[in-house]
C-alpha cells in the first residue's frame, strides 16, 4: 500500500472508525483509484469532499455507521453511473409502492433487462393482494428506464 | 538483424527435437543464427520454467483449429481461431497475454499439419463458409517478423474455397502480402484506437495512420480489409478522438473494400487487474468504470459502453450504409439497440 492512501487511513482511524484487513483493502482500492482517476492526491480525496468531512466530525454518528457512510460515498464517487442507476431503480421501485411482501432484484450491474420478483404470502387472500400489487409492474420497463435517468450525462 | 533481437527481446532459442529439420526451423536458425540454441526432446510448457526472451519453436499437438472464446451470455460472431503459437512482443497494456507474464515466446512451425487441418476441419461442411483467424494468441503480422509464417498461409489457405481467413495486427508491416496469391479470400484487419490510446496503451505497436495507411495498400493489392475498434477504451475525449478515427479511416480507405467492423469495449478478467496495476501503474486503463459482467469480466457500466457503440456506429453509417458493423462480446439486445448487427454468412 502506498505511503499517501496510508495516512490517509490511519486519519480515517483516529475519528473513531475501525478498520479490518477487508475495509483497510477496499477503502485503499477507492480512495488510489479516484486520486488516480482524477489528478488528485489521496489526501484531497476525503479531504476535499464536504460531506466526508462533516460526517467524520459528526459526534453523533459511531465508528460502524462513519465507515459505512465514507464507503458509500466513496463507492458512489468511484462508480457515479452505476450508482446514479442504482439510486434510480430504487426511486423507481419506491414510487411503485408495491406490497412489502414482494422483493424486486435486478441482474447485477443491470446488465440485461431482466429483473427477478420474490414474493412470499400466508393466505390466498394475501396471495391475491401480492399479484394485484405486483400488477403495478407491467406499466413500466424498470431496468431500461432506471439506466435512462441521465443518460446524457455518460 | 541485431535490430529486430531487442525489439522481440530474445535471447535463445529453444527447439523441440521433432520441429528440428523442419524448413521453418530453419530460416529461424538463420536469421538468429548467432544465438544460444537448445534442442528439446519435447515442450512441456507446464513442467519445465521456461523464461521470457526464449523463443521455443514447437510442434503443434491436438487441434489447431478452435471456436473463438464466446460465452453463452455474450454473443459470438461464429468466429475459429488458428492457433499459431502464443506471446506478442507489442505489449499492450490489457492484452490478456499478461497472465502469462513469465512465459517465453513460443509459436508453432509444422504449418504443413495446421495447414492440413485447416482444410480437414472446412470440408467437414462444404457449404458452409468459415471465418478463420490467426490473431488471437500473437499479433498475425507480429509473428512474420520472426518468420514469415503468411507467405505460406496466405497461398495455402486461401485455396480451401469456403474459407475466409483473416490476418488480425496493429503493425504497419504488410510488404511482404502484397504480391501474394490471396485469391479474394484473405481479409486482413487492423484493430484501430485514436492515437492518444496508442501512445497511451499500445505504445509499442504502429501508429493509427500507419495501420489505415497499411490498410490502403492492401486493399490497393486486391485484399478486403477488416476493421476492430476494439477494445474502445473510455477517456476524456473519446467521444471525438473514435469519431476522428472513423472519418480517418473513411478518408483512406474504399468502403466497398472493408469486409467489415467490429466494436468491442474493454474488458479482462478480474486478475489482469492487478498485474496492469502493477507492470503499467501510469495507465488508467482499470480506472474505468468497470464492473464485472455475466461472464465476470471487468467490463464497462452498460450504459456506457451503448453510448460509445452507439456514437460509433453513427459515425460509420453517416460515411457507409453498406458494411456491416457487429459488436464483438455483447448480447443482441445491445447491438439492435446501437444499430448494429449479427455478422451473418451472407455478409462475407
Ligand atoms: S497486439 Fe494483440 S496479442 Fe499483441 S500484445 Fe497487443 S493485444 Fe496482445
Amino acid at each position: 500500500m502506498d505511503d499517501q492512501v496510508l495516512s490517509v487511513l490511519s486519519e480515517l482511524e483516529k475519528s473513531g472508525i475501525k478498520l479490518n484487513k477487508n475495509h483497510r483493502r477496499d477503502l485503499h482500492e477507492l480512495i488510489s483509484e479516484i486520486s488516480g482517476r482524477d489528478g488528485i492526491d489521496a489526501a484531497s480525496v476525503l479531504n476535499d469532499d464536504k460531506e466526508i468531512r462533516e460526517l467524520l466530525q459528526n459526534s453523533a454518528l459511531n465508528g460502524p455507521k462513519k465507515l459505512e457512510r465514507v464507503k458509500d460515498i466513496l463507492v458512489g464517487r468511484r462508480y457515479p453511473t452505476y450508482t446514479r442507476a442504482r439510486a434510480a431503480f430504487s426511486r423507481k421501485i419506491n414510487n411503485l409502492k408495491l406490497d412489502s411482501r414482494i422483493k424486486i432484484t435486478p441482474t447485477p450491474f443491470f446488465e440485461d433487462n431482466k429483473i427477478t420478483v420474490e414474493f412470499s404470502y400466508e393466505s390466498p387472500d394475501g396471495l391475491r393482494e401480492v399479484l394485484k400489487s405486483l400488477e403495478k409492474l407491467d406499466k413500466i420497463d424498470l431496468v431500461k428506464e432506471a439506466l435512462e435517468d441521465r443518460q446524457d450525462s455518460y | 538483424m541485431t535490430l529486430l533481437k531487442k525489439r522481440l527481446k530474445i535471447d535463445k532459442i529453444v527447439i523441440e527435437n521433432s520441429v528440428a529439420n523442419l524448413p521453418l526451423t530453419a530460416k529461424i536458425l538463420k536469421t538468429f543464427e548467432d544465438l544460444p540454441i537448445e534442442f528439446v526432446e519435447a515442450i512441456t510448457l507446464s513442467k519445465i520454467g521456461y523464461r521470457p526472451g526464449e523463443l521455443i519453436v514447437a510442434q503443434r499437438r491436438g487441434k489447431s483449429i478452435k471456436n473463438c472464446p464466446g460465452t453463452p451470455v455474450y454473443q459470438c460472431c461464429d468466429y475459429y481461431v488458428l492457433n499459431l503459437g502464443i506471446g506478442c512482443f507489442f505489449n499492450c497494456h490489457y492484452c490478456f497475454l499478461h497472465h502469462y507474464m513469465n512465459s517465453p515466446l513460443m509459436i508453432f512451425v509444422n504449418l504443413s499439419e495446421l495447414i492440413a487441418d485447416v482444410r480437414e476441419f472446412c470440408s467437414r461442411r462444404p457449404k458452409r463458409i468459415f471465418r478463420v483467424g490467426s490473431g488471437e494468441f500473437v499479433d498475425s503480422l507480429g509473428l512474420d517478423e520472426i518468420v514469415d509464417f503468411n507467405s505460406i498461409l496466405v497461398p495455402e489457405l486461401s485455396r480451401i474455397p469456403n474459407l475466409l481467413f483473416e490476418i488480425k495486427t496493429k503493425s504497419k508491416r504488410v510488404d511482404h502480402l502484397l504480391k501474394l496469391d490471396h485469391r479474394g479470400r484473405v481479409v486482413i484487419s487492423w484493430s484501430l484506437n485514436p492515437q492518444e490510446i496508442i501512445d497511451e496503451d499500445e505504445p509499442e505497436t504502429d501508429s493509427l495512420i500507419d495501420r489505415i495507411k497499411a490498410a490502403a495498400r492492401c486493399q490497393e493489392a486486391g485484399y478486403r480489409v477488416g476493421l476492430h475498434f476494439d477494445p474502445m477504451i473510455y477517456y476524456s475525449g473519446w467521444e471525438a478522438g473514435y469519431s476522428e478515427v472513423v472519418d480517418m479511416v473513411f478518408s483512406n480507405l474504399r468502403a466497398d473494400r472493408i469486409s467489415w467492423i467490429s466494436l468491442g469495449a474493454l474488458r479482462f478478467n478480474a486478475a489482469l487487474k492487478p498485474i496492469i496495476k502493477k507492470k503499467f501503474p501510469g495507465s488508467k486503463l482499470i480506472l474505468g468504470e468497470l464492473i464485472p459482467g455475466l461472464d465476470k469480466k471487468l467490463r464497462y457500466f452498460l450504459p456506457i459502453r451503448r453510448r460509445m457503440f452507439a456514437v460509433a456506429v453513427k459515425r460509420i453509417r453517416f460515411h457507409t450504409k453498406d458494411v456491416p458493423v457487429y459488436l464483438c462480446m455483447e448480447d443482441a439486445a445491445l447491438a439492435a439497440d446501437v444499430g448494429a448487427s449479427r455478422l451473418s454468412q451472407g455478409d462475407y
